[in-house]
């Protein structure tokens, strides 16, 4: 499974367990994010565990609904950054869009 | 099931009534009547399943009345009914094609056993009616050709699909109207010959691709599935298929084909970075569409003299998609560094508008840089690009990003950050197809393997792009699976003064093309030879000795730019005692390094292509008329200094051509790649 999902209070978390590198792992990562959008969830942590890559595709996702979530009311946040995971998110400013918080 | 039909006909009117009753009885749907011609009107209103006929009747006999209604209604079963003693009457009834016959007088008992026997008959030759009907349903109306013919070339039987398929109206006239299918329908009579010899050699079905000629004679392409159709004893009796008509599908591939084609061609223009020649600067771009074409974007600009300004930029995917998105953001980039030059201003200013512009998930990362070659500033923003790396001597220094990816946010605003550099710094930048690429154990490249690929040494850093490359390669263990577009950039900053020519060319490569631009003060004919030839045979991947008589053909032509061109040397070299003293190569390297000489530009560019290799080389002199050049091998010429250059590059390639003005010539080789 590409991601798996964790209730933890009124925060979902959502772990990617591969890497995100191509259109069809995009879109899946898109509908798993659409689908706990739509479920109401407002608080989602992405969890990458130690998954290597995401492209372009998958951090226009999480940008995507880094803003639904915020004009919702809500809040995006990532748990700790291995550290191929944070340059990416380092190059793309992420890191200070979307807080980094413990599990 | 309907109630079968049965219609009983005698002369006594009292036993027609009895056996209507009884019949009844039996739920069948009876009919009676008392002479041969009454009967046969009722056989033309409403025709019986089952006939029940006495023999003997004085206006038309029973066997008289079998007769006449088989003609009308074959399938009709008859059962007769004789009188006592009567054989020959029986004989002649079934020899006429009736079912059974019953002896008079008849028991109900026998009545009921003959009409059971001829309800099964009439049953099981209903089914068979029905199958039959069934396939020849399945068969009419299928959508596809289907047909039957004889090894000699003609049809015998084709559905009104097939028919349809070849423009004829209907099967009967596609049977007769086509005499002989090879020289009628195939393009090469020919053809059909073989394509019999293989069915002839092969069990089963064959399937293939076909063009054949229309009644109109226009041409439509088929898929053919069909087998010969053998005896038991494995003797062929004739051939049998189905044809699919593919014809609009392949116009559409073929026309999504040519449309592919030029898009990539679009794309290949989108892509080329113009590559100004620049006072001290020199650029080099590499790049690698992941598939035909993507959504990486380069651009170098000369904004005056003093000022250069760097693009580069990655859009979300690659494919169509994301080309078309490159193209816009290209054609913008121009068209805002028209009016301004400060890289925070042009990615806000692109943000905001191609916000509008792309998908929701979409993403541009970007990096803009203007270096200002007088104070050597370095003025930047970026945007999501993996940070650009400068080499300076032994140190790497990273560039620090400075805002979101663009079209994220309508109204994200970004700043700028400067640096100073120093003279023989080189910048280098690269999209995250370099850093993304993975090793076969899911390891990723990083920027840690960018600075690997660099080197730590003074010496290495020229070569930092191709080596940054050989490691991505060597990291992914294949060239072959990029799984992104990749472009990388590199400015290197130098004294003009300094004689050191390679870091001075101005190059853009790509798998199967590549582009040169030198001013002819750095322009080593023997080191530009060498190195382009060398190069092609590593991209063509070929031994730099196939390419070695091409290299002649390279080496005159260059010569011929820089000589004849660039430097106006033609005078000089038609004086014998120029040409003999040493004054000319003192005059030659003296024009070199004298402006205007030294600022024109030889453009130098290979692209491979369906076999060929094509070189050309452009100068910016004034050209000539390659009709003036003399045949060097006339007896009358052996003298004579000129032309001996373009006869040589001639015999040295397949082809050779100049353009109109003269001064650029387009050399082609066939090259087997490897």
């Amino acid at each position: 499974m590409l991601t798996s999902v964790k209730k933890a209070g009124n925060r979902i978390i959502l772990r990617i367990n591969e890497n995100i590198t191509d259109m069809k792992s995009g879109e899946e990562f898109k509908e798993t994010l659409t689908s706990l959008y739509s479920q109401g969830e407002r608080e989602i942590v992405l969890d990458f565990g130690s998954v290597n890559v995401i492209s372009s595709h998958g951090i226009g996702k999480i940008l995507m609904f880094y803003k639904r979530l915020k004009e919702a009311g809500g809040q995006m946040y990532v748990a700790p950054l291995n550290p191929n995971i944070r340059e990416i998110f380092e190059a793309l400013m992420l890191d200070r869009l979307i807080p980094e918080i413990k599990l | 099931m309907r109630n079968l039909k049965i219609l009983v006909v005698d002369d006594e009117e009292a036993f027609t009534n009895l056996m209507s009753d009884v019949l009844k009885k039996m739920l069948y749907d009876v009919r009676t009547a008392n002479s041969g011609s009454e009967a046969l009107a009722a056989e033309y209103e409403s025709p019986a399943d089952i006939l029940i006929t006495d023999i003997d009747m004085p206006d038309m006999s029973g066997l008289d009345l079998t007769e006449q209604v088989l003609q009308i209604h074959p399938d009709t079963i008859i059962i007769a009914m004789t009188g006592h003693g009567r054989i020959a009457d029986a004989v002649d009834f079934m020899k006429r094609g009736g079912f059974d016959y019953l002896q008079k007088p008849v028991s109900m008992v026998a009545v009921r056993l003959a009409i059971e026997s001829a309800v099964n008959r009439w049953r099981l030759k209903d089914e068979l009616r029905q199958a039959e009907q069934r396939y020849y349903n399945l068969f009419e109306n299928a959508p596809v050709g289907i047909y039957q013919s004889s090894a000699e070339g003609k049809f015998i039987c084709v559905n009104p699909a097939m028919a349809r398929i070849f423009g004829y109206v209907s099967a009967e006239e596609l049977i007769s109207g086509v005499t002989d299918i090879g020289s009628q329908l195939y393009l090469d009579p020919d053809d059909r010959k073989v394509f019999l010899g293989k069915l002839l050699n092969h069990k089963g079905w064959l399937s293939a691709e076909k063009q054949f000629f229309c009644k109109n004679r226009s041409i439509i392409t088929v898929i053919i599935k069909t087998r010969m159709v053998r005896d038991d004893e494995d003797i062929p009796l004739y051939i049998e298929g189905f044809i699919e008509d593919i014809t609009e599908k392949k116009k559409q591939e073929e026309s999504f084909r040519l449309e592919m084609a030029r898009a990539k061609e679009i794309y290949e223009r989108l892509l080329q970075p113009s590559l100004p020649a620049m006072r001290g600067v020199g650029i080099y771009v590499k790049c690698l569409p992941a598939k035909a074409i993507g959504g990486d974007v380069a651009e170098i600009l000369k904004l005056d003299e003093e000022t250069l300004l760097i693009f580069l930029a990655d859009v979300t995917g690659h494919g169509i998609p994301a080309a078309m998105t490159a193209n816009t953001l290209k054609m913008l980039f121009r068209e805002i560094a028209e009016n301004s030059s400060d890289p925070a201003e042009i990615c806000s200013h692109l943000s905001k508008t191609m916000y509008k512009t792309i998908l929701p998930d979409d993403i541009i990362a970007a990096f803009c840089a203007r270096i200002d070659l007088k104070s050597l500033m370095l003025t930047y923003c970026l945007c999501g690009v993996p940070s650009p790396v400068i080499i300076r001597k032994h140190e790497r220094l990273s560039l620090e990003p400075t805002g979101f990816p663009i079209g994220v946010f309508g109204d994200a605003a970004y700043r700028n950050n400067i640096l100073r550099l120093l003279k023989e710094d080189i910048l280098v930048a690269f999209t995250d197809g370099i850093t993304e690429a993975l090793s076969e154990t899911g390891e990723i490249f990083g920027s840690q393997g960018v600075k690997l690929g660099i080197g730590e040494g003074e010496e290495s850093k020229y070569g930092a792009v191709d080596s940054i490359f050989e490691e991505v390669i060597r990291f992914q263990g294949t060239d072959e699976d990029f799984k992104d577009d990749i472009i990388i950039l590199a400015v290197t900053l130098f004294e003009e003064d300094d004689s050191c020519s390679v870091k001075a060319w101005n190059r853009f490569c790509e798998p199967d093309r590549c582009f040169l631009k030198i001013k002819s003060r750095y322009v080593d004919v023997d080191g530009v030879s060498n190195f382009f030839i060398k190069q092609a045979a590593e991209k063509l991947k070929i031994p730099s000795d196939c390419l070695e008589k091409l290299k002649v053909a390279f080496f005159e032509l260059l010569t011929n730019a820089m000589e004849h061109g660039n430097l106006e040397m033609t005078a000089l070299k038609k004086s014998p005692e120029i040409y003999d003293s040493k004054d000319y190569l003192k005059i030659y390297l003296q024009r070199q390094k004298t402006e205007p000489y030294s600022e024109r530009l030889i453009q130098i560019e290979s692209l491979y292509r369906a076999g060929y290799l094509e070189i050309s080389i452009e100068d910016e002199g004034r050209g000539f008329d390659l009709d003036c050049i003399s045949d060097p091998t006339d007896t009358n010429n052996i003298s004579r200094l000129t032309g001996r250059g373009i006869y040589i590059a001639k015999m040295s390639a397949d082809q050779m051509a100049y353009n109109t003005k003269g001064n650029k010539v387009i050399l082609s080789k066939r090259i087997t790649k490897q």
